[in-house]
């Protein structure tokens, strides 16, 4: 057996792969064709609006190519998916309803003890249909919304209809056009103006099916002053068929408000991670994303922020880590359009035992954006010469009246790094242990610490082996 | 319209970078029927020289571009093996009735020999068109210090294909000086085969009215203990528009080598625009590598400082400027050269205020 050179500290990978079986209420027929997306929404029984809304989005998707950059996607063939899977379980406001085995599964992830602890709301998604959901009473007494979407357009359909689609258009690229043709479950959020949430939310989306999709939409609004924390988690077990996940994440921020949008991926290794996401931040507001990208076969995640009101500021700061047969293609997007805005990015990225990781951005500043700033930051780690960092970041600057630099750095861990600390008595793993975990701390230090402490086992579990 | 000057890697084509665009027909001139010899040389200009043809290139341009090289309408296959004490000099006047110009330099330098050379491509005319291709090859242990400077006027277009070769030991330092026109493209490719080899490149662009620059700079590292530096300062006015793609690529086996890219582009007009696209490419674990970039403009405390110790606004600004630029010139070996593209500097961007 292979030696294990990092010390892994009483944590169970094996949560993340636990897998029920395949027990499902209802599960579609694999493929995507028009009959599949009307029997989707026939099963939801969902107005007329959002049927037309798939069928467009389904021509749309059929009308666009594939991206003829980044990761190869041909290992993904859509008539070996199905992309709804309804569980046997209706949505639920008590964990005590919800079945035995799922509620088993979230137990052990931690998200009923998470929301007794320090979570102001929880919603859970199990294959396509979010099965639980609650928030405190206080925030409901402050006409805070939280729900899952399926809710959201039954119950409160003029608000979905003004803000659904409008920050990512369904023909933005092709997967966020199948996004929209296939779209269930996911929450919707309105923090009403003013209303400052001191807890996070949480929503956990878990992907038990083989061969199936997730497909996931969250849609939220901080009003005008308003503040919120959202903590977006995911996993799955691992098959050896391609799983897919193609969820979208719509918010905007108001005048004067704040959002930070937090998340610990970790899809398992046969996932197809292509994600979208995207905050429309308006004058004074703050937009602040945390991301930490551990799972997956291939992710193509760029979450983007548009500056449109004047000092709308917003922060990313992202880690990805990519091993055995991974290839993670994460970054950023920022579009300045609006005077005074700025921005400040700040990626991580490691890769090790064959894995790629790769940083690709964009920065564009429109010549509206007078006395615009941007930073932008982005180091990458290689822990062997079986991997591959890249990293391509595209830099659009349109105004004279601007601050703008970019700086990027690549390599492997130092060796006086590793002899100092080894001649303060750690061993050599432990060392390259240590310094790993110390690259990665800019993401860690911006999540609350119950997640901090997450994203370091995962680290340590991704390192167990790799490195000594 | 046809695509040319692809970068290595592409990334989406929302951000209209991977290539650039120019119209149907641009590389379908033919240059007159003669040479364009005899070109103007300086100094040792004559040496070494054959008319041989070599148009061939790793990576040209574009498949169009290539063609049109089939038949060169300047040639100069230059070979040095023997140290010089003066610079090697070529001034290629374009000037003249001869539009189209399709020209092809090769220069090898032999073992353990350095040479210093010096081209310039001038025009007093506009409307000058050149397809060029320039190629360097070290040999092992050889040194070379190229200079290649551009001002063919404000409606000219520039398309050039640089490709070097460096073998163990070898050590490049480039410097490329373009006061571009309508259309000006360089794809430059440095490929760091020997160990130990090293590669600089600096770059100075100045973009004016209605100018469209597209630099995809590459130096890929395949030996153990490569060095390369790409410096790139540019400056915009009116609504110039650039775009900087440079790559570096560590390619598996380039154990211990280092690799470094920075640009800085001033935008000096309202409408001008810059884009960016500095790639590190890396699969392999022992090298360091770095890059940045940098937008902005010249003003604010730094200007107001020196203007109260005297100077006029323009004075001040050109000041300012040659201290940007100078970070491309410091190490130029002709002081005399430097002053001259200083003053092209100062007259390109600040003729009207001054």
């Amino acid at each position: 057996m292979a030696k294990k050179k990092t010390q892994v500290e009483e944590f169970d990978r094996n949560i993340y792969d636990i897998r029920n079986a395949d027990d499902y209420a209802y599960k579609i027929e694999k493929g995507l064709t028009k009959e599949i997306v009307e029997e989707i929404s026939r099963q939801k029984g969902e107005p007329s609006w959002v049927l037309d809304l798939r069928l467009r989005a389904l021509e749309t998707y059929n009308r666009l190519e594939l991206p003829t950059w980044g990761p190869n996607l041909s290992c993904l063939n859509m008539d070996e998916i199905a992309t709804y899977v309804k569980p046997k379980s209706d949505i639920k406001s008590d964990w005590d309803e919800v079945p035995t085995e799922i509620k088993g599964t979230f137990e052990k992830l931690g998200i009923p003890k998470a929301e007794r602890e320090y979570l102001a709301g929880v919603g859970a998604q199990y294959d396509s249909e979010v099965i639980y959901h609650s928030i405190k009473k206080e925030l409901l007494d402050k006409g805070v919304i939280y729900t899952d979407f399926d809710s959201g357009i039954r119950d409160y359909p003029d608000l979905v209809k003004e803000y659904f689609s409008k920050a990512v258009p369904l023909n933005d690229h092709k997967f966020i056009a199948l996004h929209y043709a296939v779209f269930s479950g996911g929450s919707f959020v309105y923090v009403p103006r003013g209303v400052q949430l001191e807890m996070p939310l949480q929503s956990y989306f878990r992907l038990n099916s083989p061969e199936s999709g997730q497909f996931e939409h969250t849609l939220i609004i901080v009003d005008e002053g308003a503040s919120l924390h959202f903590i977006e988690g995911c996993s799955a077990p691992k098959y050896n068929k391609v799983n897919l996940h193609a969820g979208c994440v719509e918010l905007f921020v108001k005048k004067g408000a704040h959002l930070r949008y937090s998340t610990i991926e970790n899809w398992s290794k046969n996932m197809l991670n292509l994600n979208t996401k995207k905050a429309i931040v308006d004058k004074n507001a703050e937009m602040v994303w945390v991301s930490g990208s551990f799972g997956s076969h291939i992710s193509m995640l760029y979450p983007m922020s548009i500056l449109r009101g004047e000092n709308a500021r917003t922060e990313y700061t992202g880690i990805s880590f990519a091993g055995t047969g991974q290839n993670l293609d994460t970054g950023f997007k920022v579009v300045h359009a609006a005077k005074n805005t700025s921005s400040v990015i700040s990626s991580r990225s490691i890769s090790k035992n064959g894995g790629i990781a790769t940083y690709r951005s964009l920065v564009k500043i429109q010549p509206a954006a007078k006395g615009a700033k941007c930073s932008v930051n982005c180091d990458g780690l290689m822990l062997d010469d079986m991997s591959r960092s890249d990293t391509l970041p595209t830099n659009d600057i349109e105004t004279d009246e601007v601050e703008f630099s970019h700086e990027a750095k690549i390599g492997k861990i130092s060796e006086k790094a590793i002899f100092y600390l080894m001649s303060r008595g750690l061993s050599e793993a432990d060392a390259k242990a240590m310094i790993v975990r110390g690259f990665a701390s800019p993401v860690s230090k911006e999540l609350p610490l119950e997640y901090a402490v997450e994203m370091n086992q995962l680290i340590n579990l991704e390192l167990e082996g790799a490195i000594g | 319209m046809i695509e040319i000057n692809a970068t290595p890697v592409r990334t989406s084509k929302n951000y209209d970078i991977n290539t650039f665009s120019v119209p149907d027909g641009t590389f379908d001139g033919v240059p007159d029927s003669h040479f364009y010899l005899p070109f103007t040389p300086w100094n040792n200009g004559m040496y070494g020289i054959s008319d041989k043809k070599d148009t061939s290139c790793r990576k040209h341009l574009c498949p169009e571009a290539e063609k049109q090289l089939e038949n060169p309408s300047l040639v100069m296959n230059m070979t040095v093996d023997k140290q010089l004490d003066d610079p090697i000099c070529h001034y290629f006047d374009f000037s003249g009735d001869d539009d189209t110009v399709v020209s092809d330099i090769v220069i090898r330098v032999k073992k353990d020999i350095r040479a210093r050379i010096v081209l310039k491509f001038l025009s007093e005319d506009d409307r000058r068109f050149n397809n060029g291709l320039i190629k360097v090859h070290l040999e092992e242990g050889a040194e070379a210090d190229v200079v290649v400077i551009y001002d063919l006027g404000a409606e000219s277009s520039n398309f050039v294909s640089y490709e070097n070769v460096l073998e163990s030991g070898a050590r490049l330092n480039y410097k490329i000086v373009d006061f571009a026109g309508r259309y000006s493209v360089h794809g430059y490719n440095s490929y760091l085969e020997g160990e130990g080899a090293e590669s600089l490149l600096k770059t100075m662009y100045v973009g004016g009215k209605d100018s469209k620059i597209d630099l995809n700079f590459c130096q890929t590292l395949t030996g153990e203990k490569g060095h390369t530096d790409m410096d790139v300062v540019g400056a915009l006015t009116d609504n110039a528009a650039k775009n900087f793609k440079g790559t570096i690529n560590f390619v598996k086996g380039c154990k211990k080598s280092v690799g470094y890219e920075n640009e800085l582009c001033l935008l000096l007009g309202k409408e001008a625009r810059s884009k960016q696209l500095p790639v590190m490419l890396c699969t392999e674990e022992e090298v360091e590598g770095s890059h940045s970039t940098a937008v902005g403009r010249i003003g604010g405390p730094e200007l107001f400082y020196i203007m109260s110790r005297g100077l006029t606004r323009t004075e001040a600004l050109k000041l300012l400027t040659r201290a940007k630029f100078n970070v491309i010139l410091s190490d130029l070996f002709d002081e005399k050269l430097k002053e001259e593209i200083m003053d092209e500097l100062d007259e390109k961007l600040y003729d009207e205020e001054g």
